[in-house]
């Protein structure tokens, strides 16, 4: 009887338990989330207060909401801009007859695995201003004479965040669109082949089309853990110099857990969050990823 | 599935251009791990030599002792272990079989279920610092390895259920169809005759599904306080705090947290590889 019941909802049962932790990890928090955002609550004063939409009519009016999203968008920017350019080039070679391919993956994928906190210290660490790697190569090489500071000035340390974040994730995307390039059929090639295509050709008319689903996934991906990291520049810059550095995801840090303006840090999250959401839809609007699949 | 053929695609030759590039990228990649691992094998007073040492004089794992005798390296060692192995086991065992419901079975409510697993992808978990927090709060469980393994299953049991869902899919449902036959019941089939075929899906899950949570950062840095929950990417942090960087023995346990993204990546790419490219390009 109890085994009848049990094969007849069989498939309920097997979900069950994962939807059960999933609403306590997931649906629990995000309507949390949006809650939380109509409540003037801080930690520090003990106050929580209902306040509507207040704390969306103050984001209007702060000075820092605005600089950090400008902040955001060019971290992200470039970082996933990049990291996608140099991630088609690197794939691309793979992709070719190459000794060493299995070996060349290894190394490659290193850097994407080790710890992102890792990834903003060692670079803290290789821009330091006199015993860091990078003077200490150009000094060697000839190329400046005396060290300079680099994250002490705020266009050279958003570059260098920039730089560990397509450092770290660089691999990603190159895995993603190898993957895609391995699955185009030979024949096509060849055919191109028959024709006279120069490398070129076949890379801009026959690889380019065909791994635009690899294209959007990698875009996707690398966009939505850019938008939140927080690791890069908590580590290498804190923010700093003055607030040069500064991205939304810090900026939640900060009012969350630092401040414990946890009302006024959530409407930060659901704002983050609305963004990302929007930037997904617009890539699935430009792209249209379903097109190119066969 | 074989990801990589091993036969050229494009069918051309490498450029000598390309070589370069790819030769400079390689030691653009190299270079930081270069760095961290001679740091961490280098005097703490060596590394503060000029001109700075390329290949350490007097290599030494001194700075690995301290960590581990005047920091408390050993409780973050344990903590990243615990909390990783055990999140990754509870995330492997109720979504394996979640997957297995939403490849088999049409039932009402599937594809609403599977679509929002997808869409807590979306979620950045930055955002929900607040609610977590207050959850754990509430709960008493702040500091304790035991808010971690929860909260890692946010990012990791979708993470499962999705690229488990692409192993089930890629088995033809014959399979199931003749142990039905042969009298086997619905749990049978999953457990004795697809569970088996699917083992190399689930090492990748889990591979990929431990290192996610090994170097998780923000919830770890928002749930955690003292060495009794810190996981290892937490504790480098002290070291920035202090007035005075020790970059050598700071360099030392950058390598310890760094450890199983080389062990896996060295001995089990082809596994995480796999992984990856399932958990990314099916939708």
């Amino acid at each position: 009887m109890l085994k009848k019941i049990f094969d007849k909802y069989f498939h309920y049962w097997m979900v069950f338990p994962a939807i059960l932790l999933l609403a306590f990890v997931v649906i629990y928090p995000t309507f949390n989330l949006f809650y939380t955002s109509l409540f003037f609550k801080n930690g520090q004063l003990g106050v929580t207060r209902f306040v509507g939409l207040q704390n969306y009519k103050k984001l209007f009016f702060d000075a820092n909401f605005w600089q950090y999203l400008g902040h955001t968008f060019v971290y992200v920017g470039s970082a996933v801009t990049i990291s996608l350019i140099l991630g088609l080039i690197i794939s691309n070679i793979l992709n070719k007859s190459i000794k060493g391919r299995s070996a060349l993956r290894t190394i490659m994928l290193l850097p994407w695995m080790i710890p992102l906190v890792l990834t903003g210290i060692t670079w803290r660490w290789i821009l330091q201003d006199i015993y860091g790697a990078f003077n200490a190569l150009l000094m060697q090489l000839g190329i400046i004479n005396q060290s300079i500071a680099w994250l002490t000035d705020g266009t050279t340390a958003m570059i260098g965040v920039i730089t560990a974040d397509f450092w770290a994730n660089t691999p990603f995307v190159t895995i993603i669109l190898l993957a895609g390039m391995q699955s185009i059929p030979d024949q096509l090639y060849e055919a191109a082949d028959v024709d006279g295509a120069t490398g070129w050709q076949k890379f801009y008319n026959i690889t380019l089309p065909l791994i635009k689903p690899s294209i959007f996934v990698a875009l996707v991906m690398r966009t939505l853990f850019a938008i939140r990291a927080l690791d890069i520049v908590y580590a290498l810059t804190g923010g700093g110099p003055g607030e040069s550095t500064e991205v939304l995801a810090s900026y939640i840090y900060n009012l969350g857990r630092r401040w414990l303006r946890m009302g006024y840090g959530s409407t930060i999250g659901v704002i983050l969050l609305l963004i990302t959401i929007a930037l997904v839809f617009s890539f699935m609007f430009i792209l249209k990823p379903g097109s190119a699949r066969e | 599935m074989k990801f990589f053929k091993n036969k050229l695609n494009s069918g051309d030759n490498i450029s000598l251009w390309q070589y370069l590039f790819l030769g400079a990228y390689i030691l653009f990649s190299l270079f930081p791990i270069y760095w961290i691992i001679i740091t961490a094998f280098k005097n703490p007073s060596a590394v503060l030599e000029l001109p700075v040492n390329w290949i350490p004089e007097n290599p030494t794992i001194d700075n690995f002792i301290y960590v581990f005798r005047e920091r408390p390296y050993l409780s973050y060692t344990i903590n990243s272990v615990v909390a990783a192995l055990s999140s990754t086991l509870l995330c492997v065992v109720l979504g394996t079989p979640a997957a297995y419901s939403f490849s088999r079975y049409d039932f009402k409510g599937n594809k609403v279920m599977f679509f929002s697993v997808l869409v807590s992808r979306m979620i950045p978990p930055i955002a929900l610092i607040v609610p977590f927090y207050s959850m754990m709060q509430n709960l008493g469980l702040i500091d304790t390895k035991i808010a971690l393994i929860i909260t890692y299953s946010f990012f990791n049991l979708p993470f499962v259920i999705w690229v488990m869902k692409s192993y089930f899919d890629e088995i033809p449902t014959g399979l199931d169809e003749a142990a039905r036959i042969d009298g086997a019941s619905k749990w049978q089939i999953f457990k004795d005759v697809i569970l088996p075929v699917t083992l190399p899906g689930i090492a990748a899950s889990a591979m990929l599904a431990f290192i996610f949570s090994w170097n998780e950062f923000v919830f770890t840095l928002v749930l955690t306080l003292t060495p009794a929950a810190k996981t290892l990417p937490i504790g480098l942090m002290d070291f920035i705090a202090d007035d005075f960087i020790d970059w050598a023995r700071l360099m030392a346990g950058g390598a310890l947290a760094a450890t199983p993204a080389i062990i896996f990546g060295l001995f089990f790419q082809k596994y995480i590889v796999g992984g990856l490219t399932k958990g990314a390009i099916k939708e």
